[in-house]
């Protein structure tokens, strides 16, 4: 009984670490599948707490809001909690509003449902503005 | 934006399950083959505490939802061995250490939480250096709080414990507070003069060596140039040296390293008992309960890796190195991973710690350094440090979620 349970022991501790190699495989194989993903930048125009010119680097999805815990992080009392989301999907991003109250704005038009935003969109989120750049992607008209 | 792995994603969860299911199923196949070979008579309880101390990881990753699926199943594992390990050798102990991981646990959460919030790292300085210097003024009364409740270990030893983790900590937040500002060259020198204080005075080579080595790798992390990390370090070699000439019980620790069987019976005995365990534990180990660990001192704290290598074997030494340098590894890439510059820091910090205290423990037990005091992390049978170290979890499981960056200085 006790030479049995010995054996259990030393195969779950190398299940573990085997487990734990293919985790950390797995892991590796999905940080490189990342880097190919869609890139893009969003470029502060204006808007309180950020300065022009600062900028987010977004890869594959990225949320905007007022809290610290988002990824575009817009310290703008107008902009909600967790205001906006950027997706990508395929070689283009796709902006869609999280329902907050004041509402989401791609070249002042406000977003009823997702819709995809282009290379030179202008991006409203509160009272913040970003300029969305996506150089390798599709381009806004008359850019 | 965020680095793979670092959300919480579909499937993360069960990933870990899977993961804490070894792990509960090593520490309780372990803890049964002591029980079995050791107390037969006895109710199995500690099987309880282990199974109690195991089962509150997946309780706590279910809480944070970090997103990060190694770390923290590694650190129970680590656990569970821990808890095999002391029920070995201080059954009494076992509930008492299960508490401090239960304990450190929740430390875990609150260490995550308070991670994630724009906190001012300056603020974590003071109350800390506040609790060094309290327990150093009033060791008695803290022994009495250690020796009553939780620890039950000597007066002294009580004391030391606390200290020394404080002091470790203590360096690890001046730097995560104080680097960025520039001041690296004082940090340092302070960091160093502790250092030199606590081998001098104390003779506590081993937590000024951790100390030594968590504060050059936050200095070179922090951008100190490597000429400068390599003279701070060629700085503590040369007080090795002088402590050497100066101090009779740093002589006698490195005689006894050098030719252990010159004089095996007095300064020579741990590490030749170490030695002979290590050499009778042989590929797969006598099994937990079987051999005869007890008979190397100190076996439940710095030469814990001899009481594995004798009852677990060669191969459970390789997995518990595996599990340490996979522990760093994922430690680095949160540090990698972290958008605020004090947590990148801390993560840094945090591996640094852990790495060192487990290559210092298991190269002192295995002759190729000078063997230490110090305890390996979260294996070794000292309550405190197991709170810290998985204190520290929280923060590095928080280093790749916590977005925004505030400027120093506020918060």
């Amino acid at each position: 009984m006790n030479e049995a349970l010995r054996y259990v022991l030393l195969a779950a501790l190398f299940l573990f670490l085997y487990r734990v190699v293919r985790v950390v495989g797995e892991d590796l194989r999905a940080a490189s599948r990342e880097l190919d993903r869609p890139w893009a930048v969003l470029l502060v125009e204006e808007g309180p707490g950020l300065s022009p010119g600062e900028a987010f680097a977004v890869r594959g999805e990225a949320l905007l809001g007022r809290g610290t815990g988002n990824d575009v992080a817009v310290p703008d009392p107008e902009a909600g909690p967790r205001h906006a989301r950027l997706v990508a999907s395929g070689d283009s991003f796709w902006l869609e509003d999280l329902g907050c109250p004041g509402g989401t704005y791609v070249n002042g038009r406000r977003l009823e449902a997702p819709a995809p935003v282009r290379h030179g969109d202008r991006v409203r989120v509160g009272s913040t503005v970003f300029r969305f750049l996506q150089p390798r992607g599709p381009r806004a008209a008359g850019v | 934006m965020h680095p793979a792995g670092t959300l919480p994603t579909k499937g993360v969860w069960w990933r870990g399950a899977e993961l804490y299911a070894l792990a509960l199923a090593v520490g309780l196949a372990g803890a049964a083959l002591v029980h079995a070979n050791k107390h037969p008579q006895d109710p199995p309880l500690a099987l309880l505490y282990v199974a109690a101390a195991l089962l509150a990881f997946p309780a706590v990753d279910r809480v944070l939802q970090a997103g990060e699926s190694v770390l923290l199943p590694v650190t129970a594992l680590l656990v569970a061995v821990g808890l095999v390990t002391t029920y070995r050798l201080q059954p009494h102990l076992v509930a008492y250490q299960a508490a401090w991981v239960c304990g450190g646990l929740a430390l875990s959460v609150a260490s995550f939480r308070l991670a994630c919030r724009p906190v001012n790292p300056q603020r974590l300085v003071t109350p800390l250096a506040a609790l060094l210097v309290t327990v150093s003024l009033f060791p008695w009364g803290w022994a009495w709080v250690g020796r009553g409740l939780v620890i039950r270990t000597p007066a002294e030893a009580a004391v030391v414990d606390v200290a020394s983790e404080l002091a470790k900590l203590l360096a690890l937040a001046l730097g995560v507070a104080e680097l960025p500002r520039e001041k690296v060259r004082g940090y340092v020198a302070a960091a160093w003069a502790a250092a030199a204080t606590l081998w001098l005075l104390r003779g506590d080579v081993g937590t000024a060596a951790v100390m030594v080595w968590v504060v050059l790798a936050l200095a070179y992390c922090a951008g100190a140039p490597l000429r400068s990390v390599v003279a701070a370090a060629g700085g503590f070699l040369v007080m090795g040296v002088l402590a050497y000439f100066t101090i009779p019980q740093v002589a006698e620790r490195l005689r006894g390293w050098v030719n252990p069987w010159a004089d095996r019976l007095g300064v020579g005995y741990p590490l030749v008992q170490s030695l002979f365990a290590m050499a009778a534990g042989g590929l797969i180990g006598a099994g937990p309960g079987a051999g005869y660990p007890e008979l190397v001192p100190q076996s439940h704290a710095g030469f814990v890796l001899a009481a594995v290598a004798e009852e677990w074997g060669f191969s459970g030494v390789v997995a518990l190195v595996a599990a340490y340098a996979v522990w760093t590894g994922r430690a680095v890439r949160a540090a990698g991973q972290a958008k605020v510059p004090w947590l990148r820091l801390l993560a840094a910090g945090a591996a640094a710690l852990v790495g060192s205290q487990a290559f210092l423990a298991a190269a002192g037990a295995a002759a190729l350094l000078p063997p230490t005091d110090v305890a390996m992390p979260f294996v070794s049978a000292r309550g405190v440090s197991a709170a810290v170290h998985l204190a520290l979890v929280g923060a590095v499981l928080a280093a790749p979620r916590a977005r925004g960056e505030l400027p120093w200085g506020t918060g």
